[in-house]
């Protein structure tokens, strides 16, 4: 008998004879014991603004609009980055403008400073922003350097963690993103910037 | 045999300073989750048994939702094993790896793979396997054990912490910090880029979509699955749900149970290879569904134990862990769950572990902050009586004899001369009270009141001549 073949015998023997079996509990319930944190209402405006106080609350660096990365980029003297291509185009700058390349080198790995990539969606309940992998141009352009930019447009927030759950889709890596990397490993003190980014930011289009 | 439990001997000999940190850190950590879950729910108690519900429904129908699993995984182009126990597991990894001519893995915290005990395996089979988060990576580099399932060096300071990387070679000795998880960052950062593999665990996998759900605040489970090739999830043949949703419940309950945050930093949701857009990432994904005594448990009378989601909330607030720290427990799981599921899923047997039921006082404090409100407390006790049952040795350690006592008290005549007996216990010098060895260990650390007893029925009789008592 294969392994398989066993344990799917030892888990129908286990579990054969149970009475007073448990009900998978009903959708219904699981959104009406939502936080309290939900937005009441579903209109862009309120999901900004819940948006932006738990991402903040989450350590998170939320600007608006192009003008203000520049500015942000700027004052943290950071040298080279990289973009999305593509995303720069939509977002109608130019690379030279932000210092950053379209080409993402796994052999320089640590000589970006920055790296801007696409948000696929944003929950206002958490503060958390969904990387997507097929619109992420380069898993460790989002990773890797001390900033990452996650660009999310404002109309692609939605209320709840519910509500993102069911938009996980078919994308094979769906990342929740709630501030930047962190650990308390050491004596309980809180470090931001282990393994990912130290400043997490979300630029809001 | 000593008459002190294995679980007293420990924490004798714990230094006062790591008692301190232990001490400080779970308590800071149920603060929060308190804190938290009052602050954001309307009422929390009812989000724990929804969750609940939602975890015994699972283990209840197990054998459908393994299956649903599996021809989703399957669908998604991810490659499935199945393994009976740790060894198995561990070889199956070995020769996914050997196939893809790999040489060097990278690893993320998991449970699962300290139960089969994967990185000595792989090891002594000439892989390079290192840990990646931080807290894992010093235990591994001085060959420790992790004494919290989510903090793992709860017990370790930042002096100890600066000698490991200054003789593993990372730095100069430092105690800041900061400074020291810059220097693991760099260090580990080439490790992720040279390594062929990627292994990680799953906190949850979703029958429906052949999803795994995978939370780190680090980032190292990305940083795995952004720079390797291959990637292979090793999980537990309880960790699912039914539904894509029901992680909604979950996940709200999990990292403010854990940590006091609202969601994990970073939470994975993978099912299968990078997309065909994507630059960096596996082509392909193992997931080894491991059962390793579990599907005993789940057979057992002990089977809500099997709902755990492993957020430490238990230990956090455990009276005993705090005092004890998780090396006392002696077994991957420390704590309550662990109190419960190490004895249970110990591969030499119930009985070296059969003292571990016992190290609690049933307070019931672990139920309350349980995210999916597991009964440990009656667990607990139902694990008492199969120590007993079974005749284990560590399962009476430290336990009076009870035989004198049933016998008085099932003979009117001989419990009336205890009564009056009783009286000489007050001018017995202890010492020669002291003959019985487990009489000896009970009252080493215990004073014994001053016998008042046998006086009831006399005061009764009184009462009544007085015309009191209804």
């Amino acid at each position: 008998m294969s392994s398989r073949e066993e344990i799917f015998k030892r888990v129908a023997a286990a579990t054969k004879g149970l009475e007073d079996r448990t009900e998978l509990p009903a959708i219904e319930e699981l959104l009406e014991k939502r936080s309290k944190l939900v937005p009441e209402a579903n209109d862009e405006s309120t999901l900004v603004e819940a948006f932006r106080i738990r991402w903040q609350e989450a350590n998170g660096v939320l600007l608006d609009g192009v003008a203000e990365l520049e500015v942000f980029l700027k004052e943290k003297g950071v040298g080279r980055g990289y973009a999305d291509p593509e995303l720069l185009v939509e977002l109608g700058v130019t690379g030279e403008s932000l210092g950053a390349e379209d080409r993402f080198l796994r052999s320089e790995v640590d000589s970006y400073g920055f790296g801007i990539t696409r948000a696929s969606l944003g929950i206002a309940e958490t503060g958390t922003i969904v990387l997507k992998d097929c619109e992420t141009s380069n898993r460790l352009a989002a990773l890797a350097p001390w900033i990452h930019v996650a660009v999310l447009r404002k109309r692609s927030l939605v209320a709840s963690l519910y509500d993102a759950l069911g938009r996980l889709g078919n994308d094979p890596s769906n990342i929740f993103v709630t501030g930047p990397s962190k650990t308390a490993d050491i004596e309980g003190i809180l470090i931001e910037g282990v393994h990912g980014p130290g400043i997490q930011v979300c630029l809001l289009v | 045999m000593s008459l002190r439990q294995d679980i007293d001997l420990f924490s004798e000999e714990i230094a006062e300073e790591t008692r301190k940190s232990v001490y400080s850190a779970s308590k800071i950590k149920t603060e929060k989750r308190f804190d938290i879950l009052a602050k954001d729910f309307e009422d929390a108690d009812a989000v724990r048994k929804l969750a609940s519900r939602i975890k015994q429904h699972t283990l209840e129908n197990l054998p459908t939702y393994l299956k649903q699993a599996e021809e989703a995984m399957v669908a998604n182009g991810v490659t499935v094993h199945w393994a009976k126990d740790g060894d198995e597991a561990n070889a199956i990894v070995l020769e996914i790896m050997r196939r893809r001519k790999a040489r060097k893995v990278v690893k993320s915290k998991s449970m699962v793979s300290e139960e089969t005990h994967l990185v000595p395996f792989l090891e002594k089979h000439g892989m390079e396997a290192v840990e990646t988060d931080l807290g894992e990576y010093i235990v591994q580099i001085d060959g420790d054990m992790p004494s919290h399932i989510v903090t793992p060096i709860i017990h370790k300071n930042r002096k100890q912490i600066g000698r490991s990387f200054e003789r593993e070679g990372l730095g100069p000795y430092t105690e800041d910090p900061e400074t020291l998880t810059a220097m693991a960052r760099s260090f580990l950062r080439q490790k992720y880029l040279e390594a062929d593999v990627g292994i990680t665990g799953a906190n949850f996998v979703v029958a429906e979509s052949g999803r795994i759900a995978l939370v780190t605040n680090e980032g190292n489970a990305r940083f795995s699955m952004a720079a390797t090739k291959t990637h292979i999830a090793m999980v537990g043949i309880e960790k699912l749900v039914p539904r894509d949703v029901d992680l909604s419940v979950m996940l709200s309950l999990l990292a403010r149970s854990s940590t006091g945050q609202r969601l994990t930093v970073y939470t994975q949701f993978i099912s299968g290879a990078r997309a065909k857009s994507q630059e960096e990432g596996p082509e392909e994904m193992h997931v080894i569904f491991l059962d390793n005594g579990r599907s005993e448990v789940l057979a057992s009378n002990c089977r809500e134990i099997l709902r755990c989601i492993r957020c430490g909330a238990c230990m956090n607030i455990c009276p005993v862990y705090r005092q004890t720290s998780g090396h006392a427990y002696r077994s991957v799981y420390p704590g309550p769950v662990g109190a419960v599921l190490s004895p249970l899923l110990n591969k030499s047997g119930y009985a070296p572990l059969a003292d571990l039921p016992k190290a609690s006082s049933l307070c019931g404090a672990c139920q309350e902050v349980c995210p999916v409100d597991i009964p440990i407390p009656d667990l607990l006790v139902k694990l008492r009586h199969k120590g007993k049952d079974e005749g284990a040795e560590r399962g009476a350690i430290a336990t009076p004899g009870f035989g004198v006592w049933a016998k008085a008290a099932s003979s009117p005549s001989l419990w009336k001369a205890g009564l009056v007996a009783g009286g000489a216990m007050n001018w017995i010098p202890r010492a020669l009270l002291d003959i019985d060895p487990s009489a000896r260990a009970w009252q080493g650390s215990r004073d014994l009141p001053r016998f008042e007893g046998g006086d009831f029925r006399a005061w009764l009789a009184e009462r009544k001549k007085q015309g009191g008592g209804q």
